[in-house]
């Protein structure tokens, strides 16, 4: 050993590298943490694997199909389930924001009970709320008091086990009641007139060469708003040639009116008219069902039609009567047609004749057993069966009733159903509430008993006949919580009444009850068959409501409008669908009342400023919003927010409601909408087909010093079909549930500091007479010669060789030189730390970093998911199929306006899109070489 | 009176504006200090709970920080710059504006360079622009233009500094031989042994010059690059050629704006209406002028070259800041920039200083908006009208405006209060040149009238 190397001995260099470590571990953190929260892991648990968990969607009563994303035993994504025929794997914004109330931190853990009314609750074990809930069925049963069942719809094992539960307790048949203030009731009551049996349609949309919507904003409830948005979108794919058509009517410029060809409006109460000129017109230009009815039967409805000739429509109605005989002749003509409706926002005092009318109309254009199927009506005694909430109110009207059982409903919360069930309430001896929260109607109950979320619980949903989704749980409950039908089975056999009662739990029998294939499906789908419908002999055989309108019939009717983002079973939305823009206004946080810009100019008041809307003694006060796709004769206030100015009696669904009185208040707030201009100021963003011609024309090439980047072996690209694209907004909540995104709350969203990384941009294009609303989904455009990679001083945003435009949050020091940079103002910047405090910080998806403050972030096309794709792709041993990467926002698109793929793959789905040619790329001018290509709108024409 | 009593004059003057200290510097210094610390805890304040105190949004990612970093570095300039013509062009009043001038580059500089600091969202991690070599082998981006912009800024702070200093050195020598404790220990380590030998004097004359023939070329790159941290980028508005000689100019009008408001107070202050006349005042209001009509050039060029552009933002841009809701701020500018100043045409308001001050006022207060409108309107109104937004500066933005004048402020003076704030050197030259065999009988009248006024001021005070 050479002499100048010190002499250590190993003993001794042994002693100060030990010292060395212990020093430095004292500095290191003493907390122990669980990094896997398992101390011996379920056997197919893998963790940094996901697993995914078909189920059902509970968020409204479509009973979309669901899969749910779990990492190490924790869901952290919800998604559509391409196998189930409802949804077809896309979700709407609610669903995909149905895992914040999984990880609410509000939710109830632990039973609680009061002895009276407006006491505050004390805390009670589970055993202690299932014997109270006993002993108070035991006093109802003693005292022969009835034993109701109040819930949201629920067709399927749960509501079958109510009716067993309630049987057992040898209560009659029709104690079990739903209520669900968004179902159209009329469509139901109106068949029973009609066809004499309360059956309930399903529509083919996709199959109608002709789509005449009656004020349906289908695309927001109305049913089914995933699969309706499938199936319109399917249409319009077939519309090239532009021999298919969506005509919509109604008295506001929908998400759904937007969506259509053309949009119509007539005097709010007017509808039937129109609809009754339409069978007129069907009757008598032969219409495609009209020769299969029975001599008296069309004889009697020439008879009720013959007033209705287009002049005396149109006269009514305020289109003109060309339009009308036009809109006939397409309608009988277009073979098959199919009319829905009537939705929210027409439907007055005078619904079901208005149901009855488009019924009638759809046997005359043949539209029955084409595009409009009849479910067979219900088995007595089957789950839908149960009756609604009405029945209970007169019975408790009529006498006590002994206990109350609420599962998940909430009828306080809507002010036209509250009044009477209030008072109802009042002749309840006892009010037991399962929920997850603390709602209106849980704080005036006596026992309030937490259930399980929906993705933590069993049960079975059958939206339709032939569809029976499996509701499994997803995951361990995440608190004490008890499922309810466990609860109720448990209370019976401590009342030994357990006659067609499972012997074990309820929970144990439906996991008995399918197979690994079934469950793996999501459900059990079969073809149903169709129930053969026939008009009665005089199906128009009623007057016409003279007074279709409430109130004193002056000033502006007000309209109910259908909202995407508000629970229908009466808690309050969350604040990821609190920060979702409203789709048609932009607005988020804040309730809203719409004005035509006439009408506030009139008023004296412009956007933002607070209007007291006045109704029987009853007011509200909104801010406004000017709405150019309005009627003048009308004021829209989303249903949400109107509750305060609803009297007794009226149906919570019923949308036309009443002449009020506006009044100018002088105060105003500011809305957050995060929203500049909806005028493009002649920018050429959202451009139709005819637009992009123009456009073309004046374009030049563009050149660049500089090669392109190499893109080796993958172009990622996404393609953004405008034609499709409803402007729902699923997609932005998608993608903040995928990335971790934070929610920031009304003040800062106010002052647009909302964290997606997808936006919809909302412009109202046209003339006031003709409003043109355009929606542009806008996202980091990834551009090949990006404007924000250059002018970032330390590399925290490059160019990877697939095409994406990576940001690295570690290196990023915040000069938000980027974002000043973007053209499409696609970056976002954290100006807080945001804290996921528990138990939301179970929702975070491991896959993708949590941003610090003072960093910019944006949209990465979803880069964990291309890598997940990409190692799968490797350890198979073949290359990445085309489709198999699904960004989060692509996934859910409900219209499959996004289309993601390998751009430099010339055979897939995406390349073949950024070739048509209605292909362009925003702000292409200036030379950013995006990797989104967007799909100019097809013409739509107005009548 | 001959020369050398009047050296010794000069001596005594320049000897009491860093000895004798009034309690009206005190209270001064202390309330520049106050704004300072303000400024400070509004910083920590972001820092701690994040950028998010500011009235920034999408889309105006910058705003008043940014507006103050291109203010501070356009007020840096014309103290060096004019300093170093006056230097080349020999002219007899650089003595007494000289030093003055250059510090204020020192210090504006000094303030400018915190800004692109304090606007960082991870400030504790700037120093990952500097190109050092690390354990990641990663190097700045040197396509960025903030990155030119850290070597700029920091060429551009040693240069001047050095400039400073190396005009600073024969008062250095002559104070500290005079100059007794603490002052005059520092002053003799600093003036790294001048004594004002011939030999000293002749290697001075030589390095002299190539400083100041280094400081102008750079001064004029310095701006341009900070210009360019704009124009390189595509946002309408910014993405311009002409904003290299626009900011240059600016820059300089700007300077010669604050230079006439530290003057006639460092004149008030300390009694140096002998040293600083009217004639100062005179010049540097001719060259206000002058900037001021280029300026008035350069706005009508840009708006003729916007609204005949072919880019669709730009011109709306352009219209929007004249007419829309920017329009404040677009016609203060003008009012400020290319209106105030034409008064200068008038000897009357450039030798009266009350009317001069009031107009070096409006033009730093313009320069200041022209930068907070080409910043902050042009990202308001970018290419996506759907993103279209407004800013307005928070309480925190505010206070650190406040705190980066208390800051520039506060150095400034205890720059006048620790070193000579006037050339003793070059002041007792000048005046050798005019009171020599040589020099006329015209010269002399001045002289006495050097005196005269010295006397007029003492009375004042």
């Amino acid at each position: 050993m050479s002499s100048d190397i010190p002499s250590v001995s190993r003993r001794r260099f042994l002693t100060i590298a030990a010292g060395g470590t212990a020093t430095l571990l004292g500095c290191g953190e003493t907390v122990a943490r669980h990094v896997v929260p398992w101390i011996s892991p379920p056997p197919d648990a893998i963790p940094g694997l996901s697993q995914f968990y078909r189920t059902v969607c509970r968020e409204c009563s479509a009973g979309c199909g669901m899969t749910a994303r779990s990492r190490e035993g924790h869901i952290v994504k919800l998604e559509g389930n391409p196998d189930h025929p409802i949804g077809r794997g896309a979700l709407c914004v609610r669903g995909q924001a149905a895992i914040e109330g999984l990880y609410d931190p509000e939710r109830l853990s632990a039973p609680s009970m009061r002895e009276h009314a407006g006491e505050p609750g004390k805390q009670l074990t589970w055993d202690a709320a299932q014997g109270a809930l006993t002993d108070a069925l035991r006093k109802a049963l003693a005292a022969k008091r009835p034993v109701f069942v109040l819930s949201r719809p629920e067709p399927g094992a749960v509501g079958e086990l109510f009716d067993a539960w309630l049987a057992a307790l040898g209560q009659p048949a029709g104690q079990r009641v739903t209520f669900d203030p968004s179902e159209p009731t009329w469509i139901r009551a109106g068949a029973s007139a009609t066809f004499g049996t309360a059956t309930q349609p399903s529509y083919d949309i996709a199959a109608a060469k002709l789509v005449l919507s009656i004020g349906a904003d289908f695309l927001e409830d109305w049913g089914s708003p995933v699969e309706h948005a499938r199936a319109l979108s399917e249409l319009r794919a077939k519309a090239k040639g532009g021999d298919r058509r969506f005509v919509y009517v109604g008295p506001r410029l929908s998400l759904t009116a937007a969506a259509a060809d053309d949009w119509l409006s007539v005097r709010p109460g007017t509808e039937i008219q129109l609809v009754l000129g339409l069978a007129r017109i069907a009757l008598t230009s032969g219409g495609a069902g009209v020769s299969a009815l029975p001599a008296a039967t069309v004889a009697k409805l020439t008879q009720a039609l013959s007033h209705y000739e287009p002049a005396a429509v149109a006269e009514h109605t305020g289109l003109s009567a060309s339009t009308i005989h036009r809109l006939g002749e397409q309608l009988v003509h277009a073979r098959p047609s199919l009319v829905l409706g009537p939705g929210r926002v027409v439907a007055g005092r005078n619904a079901i004749q208005l149901a009855r009318s488009i019924q009638v109309l759809n046997v005359l254009t043949g539209a029955v057993g084409q595009t409009l199927r009849w479910a067979p009506p219900p088995e007595p005694n089957a789950a839908a069966s149960a009756r609604d909430i009405n029945h209970f109110i007169e019975t408790a009207r009529a006498g006590r009733v002994g206990v109350l059982i609420v599962h998940h409903a909430d009828p306080l919360r809507f002010g036209a159903a509250s009044d009477a069930f209030s008072k109802a309430l009042e002749n309840v001896d006892y009010v037991a509430v399962f929920t997850n929260g603390m709602g209106e109607l849980a704080q005036r109950a006596n026992l309030v008993l937490p259930d399980h979320h929906f993705l933590e619980s069993w049960s079975t949903v059958s939206p339709r006949p032939g569809v029976q989704g499996i509701q499994q749980p997803t995951m361990s409950p995440l608190l004490a919580t008890r499922a309810a039908a466990d609860v109720l089975v448990e209370v019976a056999r401590q009342l030994e009444r357990t006659d067609g009662l499972p012997s074990g739990t309820f929970t144990e029998k439906l996991r008995d009850a399918f197979t690994p294939a079934d469950l793996q499906r999501g459900g059990i789908f079969a073809a149903h068959a169709e129930h053969q419908v026939a008009l009665g002999d005089d199906p128009l055989g009623f007057a016409l409501e003279s007074e279709r309108i409430d109130g004193p019939q002056s000033g502006p009717v007000l309209v109910l409008t259908p909202s995407l983002r508000h629970p229908d079973d009466g808690r309050a939305p969350g604040a990821l669908l609190n920060e979702m823009s409203d789709p048609v206004t932009g607005i988020s946080w804040s309730g809203w009342v719409e004005l035509h810009p006439a009408t506030a100019a009139a008023l004296g008041v412009a956007s933002e400023d607070i209007v007291r809307i006045e109704l029987a003694g009853r007011h509200i006060e909104l801010p406004v919003y000017e709405q150019k796709g309005l009627r003048q004769d009308v004021v829209a206030v989303g249903a949400p927010f109107a509750f305060g100015l609803l009297g007794s009696g009226a149906d919570p669904a019923l949308g036309l409601l009443s002449h009020v009185a506006i009044h100018k208040t002088g105060r105003s707030v500011v809305l957050p909408p995060g929203h500049g201009s909806d005028l493009q100021a002649g920018r050429g963003l959202a451009l139709t087909e005819a637009e992009l011609a123009v456009q073309r024309g004046d374009e030049h090439k563009p050149i660049s010093m500089y090669p392109d980047h190499p893109h080796p072996t993958h172009r990622w690209g996404l393609a953004v079909d405008l034609d499709l694209c409803n402007g729902c907004v699923a997609c932005v909540a998608a993608c903040q549930v995928e990335n971790n995104s934070p929610v920031v709350g009304p003040k800062e969203a106010a002052r647009g500091r909302t964290m997606n990384w997808i936006r919809i941009e909302r412009f109202v294009e046209g003339s006031p007479a003709h409003p043109d609303p355009r929606f542009l989904p806008m996202m980091c455009q990834h551009c090949d010669n990006a404007p924000c990679e250059a002018v970032c001083p330390v590399y925290a945003t490059y160019h990877t060789n697939e095409g994406l435009n990576a940001q690295i949050y570690n290196r990023c020091v915040g000069t938000r030189y980027c974002e000043n940079n973007c053209p499409y103002q696609a970056r976002r910047f954290n100006w807080y730390d945001n804290p996921h405090l528990a138990p939301t910080n179970l929702a975070l998806n491991p896959d993708v970093s949590v941003r610090e403050r003072g960093v910019t972030e944006k949209c990465t096309f979803c880069v964990q998911r291309i890598r997940e794709v990409k190692e799968q792709a490797k350890l198979d041993g073949r290359p990445v199929r085309d489709g198999e990467v699904t960004p989060a926002c692509v996934q859910t698109c409900a219209p499959s306006a996004l289309v993601f793929g390998d751009l430099h793959d010339p055979e897939s789905r995406v390349s073949k899109l950024a070739s048509d040619e209605r292909a362009y790329h925003v702000l292409g001018h200036l030379n950013t070489k995006p990797g989104v290509t967007y799909l100019a709108r097809r013409r739509r024409e107005t009548t | 009176m001959s020369s050398s009593t009047l050296a010794a004059t000069i001596d005594r003057d320049m000897q009491a504006s860093i000895t004798r200290t009034s309690w009206r510097f005190w209270l001064g210094l202390c309330v520049a200090a106050g704004f300072a610390a303000l400024g400070g805890w509004s910083w920590s304040q972001i820092l701690q709970v994040g950028f998010g105190l500011t009235g920034l949004d999408t889309p105006v990612m910058w705003g008043s920080l940014i507006t103050n970093f291109v203010f501070f570095i356009g007020v840096s300039h014309a103290g060096t710059l004019v300093s170093a013509i006056l230097f080349f062009a020999r002219s007899p009043i650089r003595a007494g504006i000289g030093r003055s001038a250059e510090a204020m580059t020192v210090i504006a500089i000094m303030t400018a360079g915190l800004f692109p600091i304090i606007h960082l969202g991870r400030a504790w991690l700037a120093f990952w622009l500097l190109p050092y070599p690390n354990e990641r082998q990663i190097w700045p981006n040197f396509h960025s233009p903030l990155v030119w912009d850290v070597f700029a800024i920091t060429s551009y702070v040693t240069t001047s500094a050095l400039f400073l200093y190396m005009g600073l050195l024969p008062d250095l020598g002559s104070l500290g031989r005079r100059l007794g404790g603490v002052r005059g220990w520092l002053f003799r380590s600093l003036s790294l042994g001048f004594s004002g030998t011939d030999g000293e004097w002749a290697l001075y004359e030589k390095a002299y010059p190539i400083f100041a023939g280094v400081v102008v070329p750079l001064a004029v790159s310095v701006h341009s690059v900070v210009s360019w941290d704009f124009a390189m980028s595509i946002t309408p508005g910014w993405h311009s050629t002409i904003f290299a000689p626009y900011f240059v100019a600016g820059a300089i009008f700007s300077g010669v704006a604050m230079a006439i408001i530290l003057l006639a107070g460092l004149r008030r202050a300390y009694k140096l209406q002998a040293y600083i006349t009217e004639k100062h005042f005179d010049i540097l209001a001719r060259l206000m002028l002058a900037m001021s009509m280029i300026m008035t050039l350069v706005y009508v060029t840009e708006v003729f070259l916007s609204v005949f552009h072919g880019e669709r933002a730009e011109k709306d841009l352009y219209v929007w800041r004249m007419v829309g809701s920017a329009a404040p701020i677009f016609w203060s500018v003008i009012f400020c920039n290319s209106i105030a100043p034409l008064l200068c045409f008038s000897r009357r308001f450039r030798v009266d200083l009350r009317f001069l001050l009031v107009i070096a006022v409006l033009v730093s207060f313009g320069m200041w908006m022209e930068r907070y409108m080409i910043v902050v309107t042009s990202l308001s109104h970018g290419y996506d009208p759907a993103q279209w937004g407004h800013y307005f500066p928070s309480k925190y933005e505010l206070a650190i405006t406040a705190g980066a004048f208390g800051w520039f402020t506060m150095l400034f003076m205890i720059f006048v209060k620790v070193f000579p704030s006037i050339s003793i050197s070059e002041t007792k030259q000048a005046q050798h040149a005019l009171t020599s065999p040589e020099a006329s009988h015209g010269a002399s009248a001045e002289h006495s009238s050097l005196e005269a006024s010295r006397a007029t001021g003492e009375s004042q005070a």
